[in-house]
């Protein structure tokens, strides 16, 4: 049985000031992405456009594919092909053997994690240094991000600090956010100038130059890359995009809509490798040219990945990122988990309301919550949700359609709804109150107002 | 093979080819870069700026303000730094270095971004990052309005990596606290010389 999102947000619900403090925090970030939005005029017009393009590179994918792959051999990059998670984790082993890494720092990359990188490598006997702050800070504590932009944000700095008193050895007891940043800066220093291998993301991969970008606001992705020898930076096939000129859209949007900033502090432009360095770059399917055919759910693979439909859903922000069955949470990751495993996420498109504001703030104008539903029906047909579920809304039909009946079971909702809340029937009321229901139905005071 | 498998995967995937967008609407939007814009947003990212007529006043300045045996390098024509960058071999040996001074080729009002490339940087890509403290020095009469402007002007690339660069580092990863100084530098003062255009 697969572990429902409403029972998987009962831990996070059960400490109520911590979710509200979620939910404000996430919705802080949600009001400073509009105000960015609204200091650009043709904000509309970006969007539109970034769309277009994406649908554009991905019905020709193939060809920009060659394209940015010859370029990058051109540039003296090693071009690597992966068709699925297990042989992307060998060929960066490979490539680590070959030069005898024992120590690899990685900033983010979710790509990574979707392969499970880290324990094969650590299996292998090498060190993996996670130099994203909020990475760091969950892989201290051997737990998955929460979130794609900030991975930490499930946690309270006092839990931080507790964190690396015990594995940084600062002062037990210390919560201030500027003295355990600094602590993780010398930290991480010290794993920069010793790592014998970086690790990257890739924010967009260029088909004209055959170039990358990542994009930064600490500046761990540039520290790894520029000392190590060896540089590897692993993408999904989708992360192309033809042209330079492109950027200029993309990067427009990107940061205002992630955390409300008008750029990240650096938007590395990688074209060629160091003198005398090694520069990698592995492009990864797993999965995705399988998604690229399903019509109803191909526009998924335009997501840029700057989680501003995980900070204004009203559902992701009062359950917190663990509560989803899959490493990427929130409305997007609930479209791209049943690509990778319809029955081990099957409850995740059902942790929406459907209220649309995914969609509404989507850079790329991803039809968010269309998919969400499109995957429910297909989770539906395939018997997915259990018996009860289809039971219930066959009776909740015959119900409706029986004016007499409909208003015997709306009396004896009034009577007995908040008993049902008690009992804790429904999980969605575990931790919310209903409304008090009222004393009389709508129909009863009509009838009430049509008597003279 | 792998990228056979692949590309074949993704031909079968893919549906009818759909136009490319033309960007001219969004490059020839009318905006004027001005200076009290990109000042201003380099105010609002936490980047500091400074005005001068010229490379002296800025050394000057520079060289008031430098604590006392602090090591920095400097790949601004003109104006030399303490340490010597070509006769490093070694990027890891930067690892103390206190500032780093390097000269922008433009700004970006929108966003207080500074495109920076290699031959901005030296011998070491590493430099930007890896200094306690960024100093950019940039013509005041170098500014574009927006991206689309940058990348029109940037056209194809010609150095092997290149930045833009948008403040000091940071991050607020604990508790949405914004914390300046992550990774890299604690902080970035921008120097704007002479009259704007
Ligand atoms: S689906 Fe859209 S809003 Fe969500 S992370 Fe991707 S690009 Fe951002």
């Amino acid at each position: 049985m697969v572990t429902t999102h409403p029972t998987a947000a009962h831990d996070f619900l059960n400490d109520p000031k911590r979710a509200a403090w979620h939910d404000q925090t996430l919705w802080m970030v949600r009001a400073k992405r509009d105000r960015m939005a609204a200091t650009v005029p043709e904000w509309e017009q970006l969007r539109e456009t970034a769309a277009r393009i994406k649908d554009h590179t991905l019905s020709r994918l193939s060809e920009y594919l060659e394209q940015f792959s010859a370029r990058a051999e051109a540039n003296g990059i090693q071009v690597h092909w992966a068709a699925d998670a297990e042989e992307h984790n060998r060929i960066v082993h490979g490539i680590l053997q070959r030069h005898g890494v024992r120590r690899l720092v990685k900033s983010k990359s979710m790509l990574t994690e979707e392969c499970h990188l880290n324990p094969h490598l650590e299996a292998h006997g090498i060190e993996v240094v996670d130099s994203d702050l909020g990475e760091r800070i969950v892989q201290f504590k051997k737990e998955p991000p929460s979130h794609i932009v900030m991975p930490a944000i499930h946690l309270k700095r006092a839990e931080v600090g507790e964190v690396f008193h015990e594995h940084l050895g600062t002062p037990a007891g210390l919560d201030d956010a500027q003295a355990l940043t600094e602590a993780a800066r010398q930290h991480l220093r010290g794993h920069f100038l010793g790592a014998d291998a970086a690790l990257t993301g890739v924010n967009f991969a260029i088909a004209e130059t055959g170039g990358f970008v990542v994009c930064t606001n600490e500046g761990n992705a540039d520290m790894g890359a520029h000392l190590a020898p060896v540089h590897i930076a692993c993408m999904g096939i989708e992360k192309l995009i033809p042209k330079a000129e492109h950027l200029g859209v993309f990067l427009r949007l990107l940061a205002r809509s992630a955390t409300g900033q008008p750029s990240t502090v650096f938007s590395s432009h990688f074209l060629k490798p160091r003198p005398g360095q090694e520069m990698h770059v592995v492009l990864v399917d797993n999965g995705r040219s399988r998604q690229l055919g399903r019509a109803d759910y191909r526009r998924s693979l335009a997501c840029i990945r700057c989680a501003a439909c995980f900070n204004t859903c009203p559902v992701y922000r009062r359950s917190g990122g663990h509560s989803y069955s899959y490493f990427i949470a929130g409305p997007i990751g609930s479209i791209l988990a049943p690509n990778v495993d319809r029955q081990a996420h099957a409850d995740m498109p059902f942790a929406s309301t459907l209220c649309g504001s995914c969609t509404a703030v989507c850079p790329v104008k991803i039809d968010i919550h269309a998919q969400l539903l499109k995957w429910r029906q297909e989770v539906v047909q395939a018997g997915g949700t259990g018996r009860l579920k289809p039971l219930a809304l066959k009776l909740t039909g015959f119900v409706l359609r029986r004016p007499r009946l409909y208003r015997l079971a709306g009396r004896l909702m009034r009577r007995f709804a908040p008993l049902a809340q008690k009992l804790g029937l429904d999980p969605w009321t575990r931790h919310r109150d209903l409304p008090e229901p009222p004393a009389r139905s709508f129909h009863e005071l009509m009838q009430q107002q049509r008597r003279p | 093979m792998s990228r056979d498998r692949i590309l074949q995967a993704v031909r079968a995937a893919q549906p009818e080819a759909l136009p490319l967008p033309d960007l001219a609407p969004l490059q020839t939007l009318p905006k004027t870069p001005a200076l009290a814009d990109f000042t201003a947003t380099l105010d609002f990212i936490g980047a500091r700026w400074r005005r001068a007529a010229d490379l002296a006043e800025v050394a000057a300045a520079l060289a008031a303000e430098r604590p006392d045996g602090a090591a920095w390098a400097s790949t601004v024509p003109g104006l030399a730094g303490s340490v010597d960058l070509a006769a490093i071999a070694d990027p890891h040996d930067l690892g103390d270095l206190h500032a780093a001074v390097l000269p922008g080729r433009f700004g970006v009002c929108e966003n207080g971004a500074v495109w920076l490339d290699e031959t901005a940087l030296g011998p070491h890509r590493v430099l930007p990052f890896i200094a306690q403290h960024l100093v950019l020095v940039l013509s005041a009469r170098e500014l574009v309005a927006d991206l689309h402007q940058a990348y029109a002007r940037l056209g194809a690339p010609d150095t092997g990596f290149g930045l833009f660069l948008a403040g000091p580092s940071k991050t607020a990863d604990i508790e949405q606290c914004l914390v300046v100084g992550a990774h890299g530098a604690r902080s970035c003062t921008v120097w704007l010389l002479g009259e704007p255009a």
